[in-house]
């Protein structure tokens, strides 16, 4: 993959991940409806496409990594967090990966998976620092669920499109 | 133990977790310092701040659309209603305005520069809004450039809607007042009622009512449901008398010594396009 396409694939993500605030802030009475919260990870969804549909791109970790650090910075102020857990996510992603072959099915399974582990360890992490009093038995019902319903409609929405788009640029090496 | 060591991934791991959870700590700890974020943070901010615009830009674009549409079909009922309001408002506007001056005369006669109750406004409108909603921050497009600092509190509507909490130079981050940070700076408030006024703190926010509780009151003051609670200017950068909401509930505790209100919030917490940040006049501590 060359350094052209290799921004393309860096552009895409980047924009992913601002469609992420935008889109939470154009739909905030929707996605924040007592007791529901339904949080929108298109990021996510960007990793793991481009993970089965370039597989030429090979620095990935190392993308998310820096990426996981603007999204703390930029939304949160709290470093240490997604910085920590995109790279993670690309690693359970790629250990998963190994037992199938991909198809659509399996990448949506993938990708659901990745954001259970996700959404828990960001629970976590936040009771840990304080940022939240929030119960487990509160945060199973009305985010983790809500979060996956939401994030699988816009997979089955998001899947073609995305995956034409990052293999064209994948193929054009 | 020579093979629990000898895995060099594992080592990566618990060194990603020690240097992650560390960062962690230190952003945590220097949060409410004034001069978070350092230089190198705000300069990134700032890249993806203007990165930002291009995506929020037409996004906020079709959303406030969309709004007007509805808007639309909402507005002769409100303009019936809007109308029947508007007289008693002119009035109020000329008495305001009157009072205003002769404030202001009296003010100069006392040799009285400025007081808690003298700000202005910036207004700004929301780039973005962090996904999880652990931290209920929104993003705004104005920085220091503009004259934002850290802990003004920001303003939707007519109602009180949060507090900034980080400053970059073209954009800021805005803490919602629904928050649930443990350690997030409280605003002073006070109820007014017919016989003087009540001062407390607003507490937290109830999500099951979409009400603002306020406790820590001093509990002389007779509290009635629909008195009107304001900031009291007491503490920080806010100033006097930004208006919060009304009272929907007083409950005393088991002992009938502390008191505690239930607040309706005079904005939709969750839905605003454009806020002002309020800059008081006197000088903060």
């Amino acid at each position: 993959m060359r350094v052209r396409e290799k921004t393309w694939v860096i552009v895409l993500l980047s924009v992913l991940m601002l469609f992420d605030g935008s889109l939470s802030y154009a739909f905030q009475g929707l996605f924040h409806q007592f007791p529901n919260t339904m949080i929108i990870r298109l990021t996510v969804l960007g990793f793991v496409l481009v993970y089965f549909f370039a597989p030429h791109f090979d620095h990935l970790v190392t993308v998310a990594l820096i990426l996981g650090l603007f999204y703390d910075s930029f939304y949160t102020g709290i470093l240490g967090v997604y910085m920590f857990l995109f790279p993670l996510m690309i690693f359970l992603t790629r250990w998963i990966a190994q037992f199938f072959t991909p198809a659509p099915l399996v990448i949506g399974a993938i990708y659901l998976i990745d954001l259970t582990v996700l959404e828990s360890f960001v629970y976590g992490m936040n009771t840990f620092m304080g940022q939240t009093t929030m119960a487990l038995s509160d945060f199973i019902p009305n985010i983790l669920g809500p979060t996956l319903a939401l994030n699988l409609v816009l997979f089955i929405f998001l899947y073609f499109p995305l995956r034409q788009l990052i293999s064209k640029i994948d193929a054009v090496y | 133990m020579q093979k629990f060591f000898s895995n060099r991934k594992l080592i990566i791991v618990m060194i990603a977790i020690i240097i992650s959870m560390g960062l962690m700590a230190f952003s945590v700890s220097v949060r409410n310092s004034d001069k978070t974020p350092p230089l190198v943070q705000r300069f990134g901010n700032d890249v993806i701040g203007v990165v930002d615009r291009v995506v929020a830009l037409p996004t906020n674009g079709v959303k406030n659309s969309f709004a007007a549409v509805s808007n639309l079909i909402n507005t002769y009922e409100e303009n019936t209603k809007l109308k029947a309001q508007l007289d008693d408002l002119a009035q109020t506007k000329t008495q305001v305005g009157t009072l205003q001056s002769e404030n202001k005369e009296l003010k100069k006669q006392l040799k009285l520069d400025k007081t808690l109750t003298d700000y202005s406004q910036i207004n700004a409108a929301v780039l973005t809004r962090s996904p999880a909603n652990w931290q209920n921050n929104l993003v705004i497009n104005k920085g220091s450039l503009a004259g934002i600092k850290k802990n003004m509190p920001v303003m939707a509507g007519s109602g009180l809607i949060g507090r900034v909490v980080e400053v970059n130079s073209t954009n800021s981050k805005v803490e919602l007042i629904t928050t649930d940070n443990q350690s997030a700076n409280r605003f002073a408030a006070e109820v007014i009622t017919s016989d003087g006024t009540a001062n407390g703190i607003i507490t937290g926010y109830d999500q099951a009512t979409s009400e603002l509780k306020m406790g820590q009151l001093n509990s002389d003051a007779k509290i009635k449901v629909g008195d009107t609670v304001q900031t009291s200017g007491l503490g920080g950068l806010t100033p006097r008398g930004l208006f919060i909401g009304k009272v929907t509930k007083v409950k005393h505790d088991d002992y009938g010594l502390a008191l505690s209100l239930e607040i309706k919030p005079a904005v939709d917490l969750d839905d605003f396009t454009v806020v002002t940040v309020i800059k008081r006049q006197m000088a903060g501590d």
